[in-house]
């Protein structure tokens, strides 16, 4: 699966592409693993080009929310398209995220927020 | 000069005749002897016989067990007649007179440069001199014969590999040799290697030498690696000490399977080109082989998975309830059909006294990890169930449990109902879980209300849980289900939807609700069409059929 990642402003930014479920969740898993690894602590995961996402997919950023929680860094999703947005809230996972509209915002809103 | 006929009688080997005029002979274990023999009781120079001033001499060389005529060691030289023995270790050399008895040709010495009598088993044991030339040829002989030989039979992949590298430590002596083999996943890995004792440092697997070997399917051959131009510049094989190189490809049908290289750090010009061709023919002799091998041992392996994950849906299956509760206020159907083997999906029900629980739960993932989250999903629920009171203390406790130490973030979404059969009551409470339709007199089936819905379980240990409550009246139908329902895809990539499952639900309406469910899973493959499941199915109807006359 396509997985871009880029640097603005000193935010690193992971967009995923496409479906994130059993299949390509663990591609996913992997790019955020090694972008905490390498010492981003400043993250934020763009949804924008996400057609849908399973559970399988929602744990990979349980698990990085927690990570990012337990390193002091800060966790932002922006871009969700419906969809998405339905299976993060029928999920209840709304409440233990960050989430902005759009990638502007979401490097935006390092500026201002602790 | 009379020429004079030996018999020459090595130990276990058949006797040789030599008919001799002229010059000298020497004897000995040796290859650089003129007549080799294979007996470990010789020395490598152990005596000669040579034609001196018109008479056979014979003469010790120096032999450590000695050089006997007769029965008596000699000191230095000694003349021979016909009738002679002579013992040289546990040879014996019958001397008489070259008669006209016996023509054929006879031979000078002169012509006589090496002459090899041994068995072919004793030559290709006797590999103790690594300089010598004929006995290098001999081991090179005897490892592609034993290869071949012990590759007739049926092998592991382990020992293939084996006795890959120990024919040809035995063969070119190297001090470390390794086996890479590529992986399902397309990189190279170690998969044998052997070193001599004593050899130190990292066992080396050097990309240069990859990129080299592998990627241009060659054989590599460097004779000093410090002044090797190909890997000037590599740090981590030049630093590891390693002089001498010698790797071939090992290569099928299919392409490069693998690397075989043997290194040694002791000596420059360890091998050579005939040491290259040796090692390219063993890689190729065992290339197709390892790919038979492997081939059959994942078959293997995967007969032996496949038994087990089938064990596994049987257990899995087997928590499942057999029955639905035997009252005359309910009537319930329920369907799952995993993805795989096993699945993260679950119903379940309990029924204590004139209340009656009720589950249908969807682990995060599938296949095994979620089937065992779904266990242990199951175990909580029949305790809990049975010792709370209130729908949103069952979930609470529930999740409590599930999310200590989550490290891995594992989650369920649940939707857990308690009904009072007597009155029709519903508590309910939904923990992530898409919400149940609920068909009630002649109206379209709508979603219940879950807008209190919590986070799904395992998450937050202290997440709170709040739970919905309506009274179903004789006749409604509720339809729990999880969503690999609604989210079966098609070839077009469209998903079955809430709508589509609403639709399908609303035209069973009336029929008794184990068709509801028959129907609704028809719907949904027939939707999918052979598209590969992604996702556990699950659907559970239930219709409340009210306080029944209690039977006569």
């Amino acid at each position: 699966m396509k997985i871009e990642q880029s640097n603005r402003d000193g935010v690193t930014v992971i967009a995923p592409f496409g479906r994130i479920d059993t299949s390509t969740s663990g591609a996913v898993d992997e790019v955020v693993k090694q972008a905490v690894d390498a010492g981003a602590r400043d993250l934020v995961v763009d949804f924008a080009g996400v057609e849908y996402i399973s559970s399988a997919g929602l744990r990979v950023f349980l698990v990085l929310a927690k990570r990012m929680r337990d390193l002091k860094g800060r966790l932002v999703l922006c871009g969700l398209p419906e969809p998405v947005r339905q299976v993060f809230r029928l999920a209840g996972f709304m409440p233990l995220f960050r989430v902005e509209p759009s990638l502007d915002a979401a490097v935006a809103s390092f500026a201002v927020q602790p | 000069m009379i020429p004079i006929r030996l018999r020459i009688d090595p130990p276990g080997g058949p006797p040789v005749e030599r008919e001799c005029r002229e010059g000298s002979l020497t004897f000995g274990r040796g290859a650089d002897a003129d007549v080799s023999i294979s007996d470990h009781s010789m020395s490598r120079q152990h005596a000669r016989i040579v034609a001196d001033a018109g008479a056979w001499m014979v003469e010790d060389l120096g032999a450590r067990n000695g050089t006997f005529v007769n029965g008596l060691r000699i000191d230095g030289r000694r003349p021979l007649a016909a009738g002679d023995v002579v013992k040289m270790g546990a040879t014996l050399v019958h001397v008489s007179d070259a008669g006209t008895e016996r023509g054929g040709a006879a031979l000078g010495f002169g012509d006589l440069t090496s002459s090899i009598f041994r068995r072919v088993a004793d030559i290709t044991d006797d590999i103790d001199a690594p300089g010598g030339a004929p006995s290098r040829v001999a081991a090179r002989l005897k490892a592609i014969n034993d290869f071949h030989r012990a590759m007739a039979g049926p092998i592991s992949l382990d020992a293939l590999l084996e006795l890959l590298l120990e024919r040809l430590f035995a063969a070119l002596h190297p001090e470390e040799g390794v086996i890479l083999l590529r992986q399902p996943d397309g990189t190279l890995a170690p998969a044998a290697s052997r070193r001599l004792p004593g050899a130190s440092g990292e066992l080396l697997v050097s990309r240069r030498l990859i990129s080299e070997v592998v990627d241009k399917s060659t054989a590599a051959l460097v004779s000093d690696l410090a002044i090797d131009e190909r890997f000037a510049g590599s740090d981590s094989i030049i630093g590891s000490g390693i002089r001498s190189i010698l790797a071939a490809p090992i290569t099928d049908a299919t392409g490069c399977v693998g690397m075989v290289a043997i290194y040694s750090r002791a000596h420059v010009r360890r091998f050579g080109e005939e040491d290259m061709e040796l090692l390219v023919s063993l890689a190729s002799a065992a290339a197709l082989r390892i790919r038979n091998v492997a081939l059959a041992e994942e078959a293997a392996e995967r007969r032996v998975q496949d038994h087990e994950l089938a064990l596994a849906h049987e257990i899995q299956m087997a928590m499942l309830p057999r029955e639905f509760p035997q009252r005359a206020e309910v009537e319930m159907g329920a369907a799952l059909i995993p993805a795989r083997a096993v699945g993260g999906d679950l119903y379940d029900f309990l029924l204590i006294d004139d209340t009656l629980w009720f589950i249908v739960a969807d682990a995060a993932g599938k296949g095994v990890s979620a089937a065992l989250f779904m266990a242990v999903t199951r175990t909580l629920f029949r305790a809990v169930a049975g010792s709370e009171r209130t729908v949103s203390s069952v979930v609470t406790r529930m999740n409590t449990e599930l999310a200590r130490d989550n490290e891995r973030q594992f989650f369920v979404t649940a939707f857990i109902g308690c009904l009072a059969l007597r009155s029709g009551a519903l508590a309910y409470a939904s923990a992530g879980h898409p919400p149940p339709l609920w068909a009630s007199g002649q109206g379209r089936p709508r979603a219940l209300d879950t807008v209190d819905a919590g986070v799904a379980l395992g998450i937050l240990e202290d997440a709170e849980y709040h739970e919905g409550r309506l009274t179903l009246e004789a006749g409604d139908v509720l339809l729990l289900y999880t969503d690999g329902v609604t989210e079966a895809i098609n070839g077009r990539g469209e998903l079955f939807s809430d709508a589509r499952l609403e639709q399908s639900f609303a035209a069973t309406a009336g029929r008794p609700v184990r068709e509801s469910v028959a129907s609704i899973v028809d719907a949904v493959n027939g939707f999918a069409a052979g598209q590969p499941q992604e996702d556990d199915i699950t659907v559970l109807a239930l219709r409340y059929r009210g306080l029944q006359a209690p039977p006569m």
